[in-house]
């Protein structure tokens, strides 16, 4: 355990699996295989040297078997849409699953061919600040709560949704709104 | 202190320092090797295992922005916010470089260390 032990929210998708993000459709699932979720993601033992990231491929995702989850992917659907409501001028609200990359529910403007794969990249930042900060060994320990990413003209917000291991991702641009004005939206739906 | 202020990333980490005497650490750090070229920490935050890592979160983000196609853009600032603290990537020198500034958010807000790091851009082109 050790490198995760932080998270609170790992604990606790540990001990009650229920909310627990959708697996991997590849991974065999038992009632054991979701509480050590955190170990296969994390070495063990995380040398202070940089681990060359895995050639994260951004390979375009399946979407999630639909069957095994409609009660989340309908609550996901729920807070696109209230983040949508809020932010009218967005280019792309989705929620995905920090684990897998996947994307639950999602609204885009525009060409979105490539939002799957982003999905992946992004899930894929949000678990390499996490090892960052593993690797830091920060006391006391801390949490993402949220990564922003400035670009030329558009802001992308990954907010950690700790109840669900989920990411709320969106991408808006910055002529459209304000960062405290993003970010307070998105805070709305992380506790 | 791993900096000699005779080098442009010297000299901004002696700047940014001096801006933001409680900053927890600072870094100027080569994107391509991952490897800083002037540091300085005032915790237990170790500067090099930090840009190491974050420089593989900018090359993760330029994977993202490859998928989505976005053209005629660029990553101006990466912008981590833990329990406790800031941690600020800002990108200089045409994208080869990034400022990495570690604040405790009690103390700095974001605006003030984004302003720091903004000053520092010229110096290190």
């Amino acid at each position: 355990m050790g490198l995760f032990s932080n998270f609170s929210f790992l604990k606790r998708s540990a001990s009650e699996p229920a909310p627990a993000p959708e697996p991997l459709p590849e991974v065999e699932i038992t009632p054991v295989a979701v509480a050590p979720a955190a170990e296969p993601v994390a070495p063990a033992v995380e040398p202070v040297v940089p681990v060359p990231a895995e050639p994260i491929v951004p390979t375009p995702v399946e979407p999630a078997p639909a069957a095994t989850n409609s009660q989340a992917r309908t609550q996901a659907e729920e807070i696109v849409q209230s983040v949508a409501a809020e932010l009218p001028n967005f280019i792309a609200v989705a929620i995905v699953d920090s684990v897998s990359g996947y994307i639950l529910a999602g609204q885009w403007v525009g060409d979105r061919s490539g939002e799957a794969a982003a999905a992946v990249a992004n899930a894929e930042i949000v678990r390499q600040v996490r090892q960052a900060t593993d690797a830091l060994q920060l006391v006391p320990a801390e949490e993402v709560r949220d990564i922003l990413i400035t670009l030329r003209q558009q802001l992308h917000l990954l907010q950690v949704l700790p109840q669900h291991s989920w990411l709320l991702y969106l991408a808006i641009r910055t002529e459209d709104t304000n960062l405290a004005l993003a970010r307070t939206v998105l805070r709305r739906h992380a506790s | 202190m791993a900096y000699s202020t005779s080098t442009p990333a010297g000299q901004a980490v002696q700047n940014i320092l001096n801006e933001l005497p409680g900053a927890l650490a600072v870094a100027i750090v080569d994107i391509s090797s991952g490897m800083t070229l002037a540091s300085h920490t005032n915790s237990t935050i170790n500067p090099e295992t930090a840009a190491a890592y974050n420089t593989e979160v900018v090359k993760q983000k330029h994977k993202a922005m490859q998928a989505l196609r976005l053209q005629d853009e660029a990553i101006e600032d990466i912008l981590i916010t833990l329990t406790n603290q800031l941690h600020l990537i800002k990108l200089v020198g045409d994208g080869k470089k990034f400022i990495y500034l570690v604040v405790n958010s009690r103390d700095t807000n974001l605006a003030i260390a984004r302003e720091v790091l903004r000053s520092q851009n010229d110096l290190l082109k």
